[in-house]
Formats: C-alpha cells, structure tokens, sequence
C-alpha cells in the first residue's frame, strides 16, 4: 500500500516538472521582408562591446564583423587589389593631396542622401576618436569637401598607405556622429541596419530597404555570443544557430564527418609570432634569437598540432597581405643552434620566460609546451608564464619581458599596418632597433607608388625574418561552419565573416 | 524584536562597508591598467591617459577611494569602461536573468529536496532510499560545469529536447537552473531525511500518531515542522553559493546574468561594473542571512523568547 506521504512526494515531483517542462522552439527568424526571407543566427565567439567604429573598438574583429554589414567605406580591397565602393574614381593632384568623387546614387537607411559631409566627418571622428586605427592618420593636416561630392583628404607629408587606410573607414551621417546613442542601432548606407543591441550579449540586423543595390535575400542577420567553444558547436549541431567561425582545429575534425555541416577553411590576415625582447639579455644578440628558431621543429609540430589550421609561414605577414614576401626559411638544426649559441657566449645555453595571454592562441599552451621541450634540447629553460590578458598586456607595453607569443592580424590587408606600427623603433613593442628597418619603413609609407612601395616592403620583411625579430612559425587561417542550407558565403582573408550576400534555403 | 532586528541590520552596514573597500582595494591591487585594456596596446598614450582622467584614475587612491564611497551610497559607480553604459544599469539588467536562474534553482532543489527528502525517510534503508543517496551523494560531488555539459550533449545534443543555450525561451530555463540547483538539492535532501528521522522516533510523534492522526498529518506538521530550522538555515546560507554557482553555469549556458557580466568585467579590469556586480551581490547576501535570522525567530520560539 502506498503511503500518505508517498503520494505528497510524488505530486510535488509531478509539480517540479510540470513546471519546467514548458514548451520549446519559439521560432526566432520570421523574417520582416514578407517574402518568406529568414533571418541568418550566427554565433560569435568573442562579445561584440560596441557598435562605433571610430573609437576604441575599431579594430576589433567582433565590432567589424557587424559594422561591414552596416555601413560602407570609400574603397574596399577585392582579391587583393583596391576597388571603388562609396567613391568612384580618386586622384592625387598632388603627391600630397588626396580627391575622390563619390557616387551620386547613395543614401542613408534614413533615405538623407551621402554627400562628402559625412565622409569628412566620418575621418574626423575616427582621428578625433582616437582608437588604434587614429594612427594610419597621423599625417593628415586637411580635410576639405568643395562639393557634394568631392573629398581631398591633405597630408603633411606623402602617405602612400591612405587607400589601404580607408577600407577602414566607415562612413555614417554627418549629423549622427557625434551622438553616441546613434551607435547604439547605427545605420548607414549598407545593406542592413542595426535593430538591437544588447553590449557584451546580441545583436539583430535588418534590411535597410533603402539599400541602393539588391536587396539582401536574408531578412536579417542576429549575432549572439555564446562563450563556451562546446556550447558553439552544440548550438550549431542543434540547429539553434546557423553558422559560427573561429572554432580550435580539434573541433573542427568532428564538424567535417557531421552531413548537416559545411565546414569552410581560408587563408587569412592572421599569423603567429614568438617575439623576442631584442632589449634584453641574451636576445640583444641576433644569433641568440636565431638559435632560438633553428632549435624548433616547427614541421612538426605544425603537423600535429595545426593540421588545417594553418599554414607554414614564408614570412613575417601571412602570404594573402599586400607587401609580404617569401623569404629563407629557417631549417630545423639543432646542431646550428649550439653553435650560434656559442658564438653568442651561451655554450651552454641559458634559462629564460616565455609569456603568452591565456586564450590569446589556438592551441596556444600545447604549442608553448612543443617549443619549449625542443629549446630544452639545446639547453636553453624557458619558463612558461601564462597571463591575463590585462596583466599581460600592461607586462608587454612595459617591455617586462623576455619572450612572449602571440597572433596577430593586419586588420588593412596592408603590410604597414603590422610592420610599421610594430617595428619601427619609435614604436617600442619588441624592444628591437634598427635604422635601416626605420628608413625602409617611412620611405614605404611615404610611396605613393603601389609596385614600389610592395618592393620595400619585401626588404623590411627580409630584415625582420633574417634577424629573428621574432619567430613567424605559421600563418593562420580562418574557419566558417555553415549548416547545410545556407548558401553564398565567400570567405575573405581578413576573417570578417560577411553574410550580406547569403541565402537560407 | 525591533532591537534585534535594527542590531542586525546595523552589522550588515558595516559588511557592506568592508565588502566595498576589499573590492575597491583589490580590483587596484590586481597589475592591469583598465584604460590600456579598453583600448588595446595600438592605442596613442594621449588617448590612454585622457581616458583615464575621464574615469577619474589618475587621483591618487586615497580620493578615488573617498569618491567611489561617496557615489556608491546613492548607487552611482560610475560608467563601464568596456560596455559604455552606467555600471548600475548593467548591473540590474543582468540581475533579473540571474534572479531568475537562481529563484528557480532554489524551487526546484528546495521541492525536490523536501519530496525526496520525506520519501526516504519515510522507508529508511529502502530501495528509494538508498538509489536517492547515491544520487545525492554523486550530484553534491560533480562538478557543477561537468553536470552542465553532460546534461547538454544528452537533452540537445543526442535528444535534441532542450536549447543548449541562451535566454530565448523558456525551455532554455531548465538546463541551467537544473545544473545550479542540484548541489543544493543533495543538501536539502538530505538534511530532510536526516531531520525526519531523527524527529520521527520523537516521544510526540509517537503520541500524535496515538492520537489517531493521518500519517500525512504527522510527518507532514508535526514532524516537518521541527526540523526546518537546520534546512532554512542552509538553504538560506547556499542561497549564496547558489549565485557563485551561477558564475559557471552561466557561462556553460551563455546565460545573460550577472556572474557572466562580473567575469567579463574582471577580465577587462572594467572597475565600475565589477564594484557595482560584488555590491549588488554582497546586498543580496546580506538581506538573506537577515530573513534567515528573522525566520528563525519566527520558526523557534526558543528563539524568540531570547530576543
């Protein structure tokens, strides 16, 4: 027989689950375009924080991913070259001065046509803004719009970087600018407008109907950031998303066998580098730093560590940047590391740190372990530190270090995004000097001609490489996982995934 | 009464005043400048330093100290440096996800616990009985992020029941507030049973069932009654551990509360919006252990008598 209390359990359990069992699979991608269009649900791996693309967050990846589907930008590179996209022609007048004429047929998701106005603010507030990108402009002394159509952007002296700088540069509404609630569901002249924003958490995207080309087949695009790699993918699997990217290499490996997955994997602008403090004993020595990569079986270890995720490096910047060059490659000799070690004065080598932000790399600890066990080989102790990424930063801006490992990607596609910001010796990041590299550098920058200024930059590479400024084991590249269904998605190498052109069958 | 409750609430001032000052202190301690970490290590030095007079970091401490003190009483700590908005309206925001994530977490253990609890004791040594201990046992002692992943892969990933996660839905509820609350629900379960046991070999539990009153009667007021203070006290102390908790499960679950918004802010040295996060949690602990105090006055009347 079953008792009284029996019976109060077993209903109180009834109730727990009663309660929680409330239904799910509230359909979340009715589309707003009344043509039966959807709404594409990615996931994004990192938070996007804000929505202004002239301050602080204007490199960012996450911030960029949404901005390019949002508003428009002068020029924008294709296949590597530059193409006209909101200008449609440019000249130099002069090799300082700078003039594009915009197209006439452009208005804004409000339906206010684009004028050079906004152009000009649009740089005004990214310099003013003084995020990372405010540097590329350090030399502009001038903007002018003598028509509605016509900007001239004036340099103090030569600035052959200036195309390159605005692939970068996003155009809003003049009158909008300087609101910053505006940036809380900016529009512009892109295909899609922001709807919500929630910071850190979600963001929804809507046709701009005013959008002068073809209007995108999605109805809209909602970002959500979903922390955990597992959870990405399970969201994925679940069919709760329908793309994400960034995912480490051991993941993707199960993705490829999964038949409701496409799994997408592209060259980028990104690389690895191990840098030395070129400042600090031993690595004042170009031969010690040499040692250093000779000691390393990076064949290896690309091998099974980063099967697809990357590709060996050639040089300093990945291949896919303008301006990178092949150079020598550094062979695996232990026996050459000795001796170069002993031609530094260390024939028995020397106990050293390496430090690295955590999560900073894919495969970053299993990496950092492979080196240092081939370093200890020819006597050199490295010393892991895994940081913070704020601790790590503030050691790494101090020059408190002896070696570090990182990635990095040259958000312009231009190579002096990364060696002129990094290695000039006005820049102090690596502790590394060196005026022949400095002449190179600003005579590159100052170029105006592309072919010649891409030859400079072949030199400045081979110094940085040749000198083991740092180690450049592997150029990364980027990955996109599609459920099956979504089509037209073209990866670009700046590892910004771009949905504008994608349809969900 | 009136004393003893204005005695409490005087101390939980001044643990709030203590809990401020560690938090203040300790965020300063930690290396890490918030402005370099907003603005990344391309930014110009002009734009890191001006960032910092616009937060008021380059006082020295001692002011930015008085400051901060001064502006938390009227709930003012200043603005995110990564989120762009007033740390209190972050705070508050994610508040309400995390409320609820830990409101139902406390239903569901404090429910289940009692349920459990009262049929294991009701037929000690059974097979109900043993099968609930080892569950109890094995869900006090899994890892809370572990139990969430298993619970993952089987409800979304193999039976596709469930949202893995997200705030979408109300189904996205479950997973999460399931995983925070069974630690807490091993604790209730076996405080109960324990309690029940004890009380249920009582003299007048056998003169209540002498009397002729239903079983449900007897274990359900008699009995129940007299072993709730141990489980309000716990359940009132593992309301806290609840929201510590939460920190993981919300990650493992991308829930949008405030143990996510306070690891994020850490992470990013994004002072005001931790400050306010620890506050806020420090008041929700504060207020507990006072109605948990206050509860028991009104449970015990031994208690009572002495206030």
């Amino acid at each position: 027989m079953r008792s009284p209390t029996t019976r109060i359990g077993a209903l109180a359990l009834a109730g727990v689950l009663g309660l929680t069992a409330c239904s799910f699979g509230t359909d979340d991608r009715a589309g707003s375009g009344g043509d039966g269009a959807t709404t594409l649900r990615v996931a994004n791996p990192t938070p996007v924080v804000s929505l202004n693309p002239f301050a602080a967050n204007s490199a960012d990846q996450p911030t960029l991913t949404v901005v390019q589907e949002v508003f428009e930008t002068l020029v924008v590179r294709a296949d590597g070259k530059i193409a006209p996209k909101l200008a449609e022609s440019w000249t130099n007048p002069d090799p300082l001065t700078w003039q594009f004429v915009l197209r006439s047929d452009v208005t804004f998701a409000d339906g206010t046509p684009l004028t050079s106005a906004d152009a000009k603010a649009s740089l005004q507030a990214l310099i003013d803004g003084k995020g990372p990108l405010a540097g590329l402009w350090a030399t502009v002394d001038d903007i002018r719009t003598p028509d509605e159509r016509t900007l001239t952007i004036h340099t103090k002296s030569q600035l052959g970087t200036v195309l390159s700088n605005l692939t970068l540069l996003w155009i809003a509404p003049a009158a909008k600018i300087a609101d910053s609630a505006f940036f809380d569901a900016p529009y512009g002249t892109g295909p899609f407008k922001v709807s919500s924003f929630t910071a850190g958490q979600a963001v929804s995207l809507v046709r701009n109907e005013k959008y002068r080309g073809e209007q995108p087949k999605l109805a809209g695009i909602s970002y959500r950031y979903i922390p955990e790699v597992s959870g990405r993918v399970t969201a994925l699997a679940n069919n709760e998303i329908d793309a994400t990217w960034g995912l480490p290499p051991d993941q993707l490996t199960g993705l490829r066998g999964n038949g409701d997955l496409t799994v997408t994997s592209f060259p980028t602008y990104a690389n690895y580098y191990i840098w030395f403090n070129s400042s600090r004993k031993p690595f004042t020595d170009a031969r010690v730093r040499q040692a250093m990569w000779h000691a390393v079986d990076f064949a290896k270890i690309n091998k099974s560590l980063f099967d697809q995720a990357g590709a060996p490096a050639t040089g300093p910047l990945p291949a896919a940047i303008f301006g990178s060059a092949g150079q020598n490659p550094y062979a695996y000799d232990p026996a050459k590391a000795r001796q170069l070690l002993t031609a530094a004065g260390y024939p028995d080598g020397f106990s050293t740190t390496m430090m690295w932000s955590s999560g900073c790399c894919t495969n970053g600890n299993s990496f950092a372990d492979a080196m240092i066990s081939d370093w200890a080989k020819v006597g050199i102790v490295v010393k892991p530190q895994e940081l913070e990424r704020a601790t790590w930063l503030d050691k790494l801006l101090k020059l408190d270090w002896d070696s570090t490992m990182t990635t990095g990607s040259t958000v312009t596609g231009d190579a002096d995004f990364t060696l002129a910001r990094l290695y000039l010796s006005t820049a102090k990041r690596n502790g590394y000097a060196n005026p022949e590299l400095d002449r190179i550098l600003l005579a590159a920058r100052a170029e105006l001609d592309q072919d010649k200024r891409a030859a400079l930059y072949a030199q400045a590479g081979k110094i940085v490489w040749d000198d083991a400024v740092g180690i450049f084991p592997l150029d990364l590249n980027g990955n996109v996982v599609l459920r099956k269904g979504v089509e037209g998605f073209t990866p670009t190498p700046n590892d910004l995934p771009d949905f504008a052109g994608v349809s969900l069958r | 009464m009136l004393r003893y409750a204005l005695r409490r609430l005087a101390i939980s001032v001044l643990v709030l005043f203590g809990a401020a000052t560690v938090v203040f202190f300790a965020m300063r301690a930690v290396s890490g400048d918030p402005a370099t970490a907003v603005l990344g290590p391309d930014a110009d030095q002009a734009a890191v330093e001006a960032l910092r007079r616009e937060y008021g970091l380059d006082a020295p401490l001692p002011i930015q100290y008085v400051q901060f003190l001064r502006r938390a009483v009227t709930l003012d700590f200043g603005e995110s440096f990564r989120l762009h908005d007033a740390a209190t309206n972050l705070v508050l925001t994610h508040l309400s996800a995390t409320a609820a994530l830990a409101l139902t977490a406390f239903a569901i253990a404090l429910v289940l616990g009692f349920a459990l609890g009262t049929l294991a004791a009701t037929r000690p040594n059974g097979v109900l009985d043993r099968v609930v201990s080892v569950l109890s046992m094995l869900t006090q002692s899994l890892p809370t992020f572990w139990v969430g992943i298993m619970l993952i892969l089987v409800f979304s990933r193999f039976l596709h029941l469930l949202p893995s996660s997200g705030a979408a839905s109300p189904a996205a509820m479950i997973m999460p507030a399931v995983t925070l609350a069974l630690p807490l629900l091993s604790v209730v379960l076996r405080l109960v049973r324990s309690g029940l046991l004890d009380v249920l070999h009582e003299d007048y539990v056998v003169t209540a069932r002498a009397k002729g009153l239903s079983e449900t009667r007897v274990v359900g007021w008699h009995a129940m009654r007299n072993m709730l203070i141990p489980v309000v006290t716990v359940a009132g102390l593992e309301f806290g551990s609840l929201l510590g908790g939460a920190v993981i499960v919300e990650t493992v679950f991308a829930w949008p509360g405030v143990g996510r918004l306070m690891t994020d802010a850490i992470a990013a040295r994004d002072y005001s919006v931790v400050q306010a996060c620890v506050i806020t949690v420090a008041v929700i602990f504060i207020v507990i252990n006072l109605i948990v105090d206050l509860l028991y006055v009104r449970l015990d009347p031994r208690v009572r008598e002495s206030v």
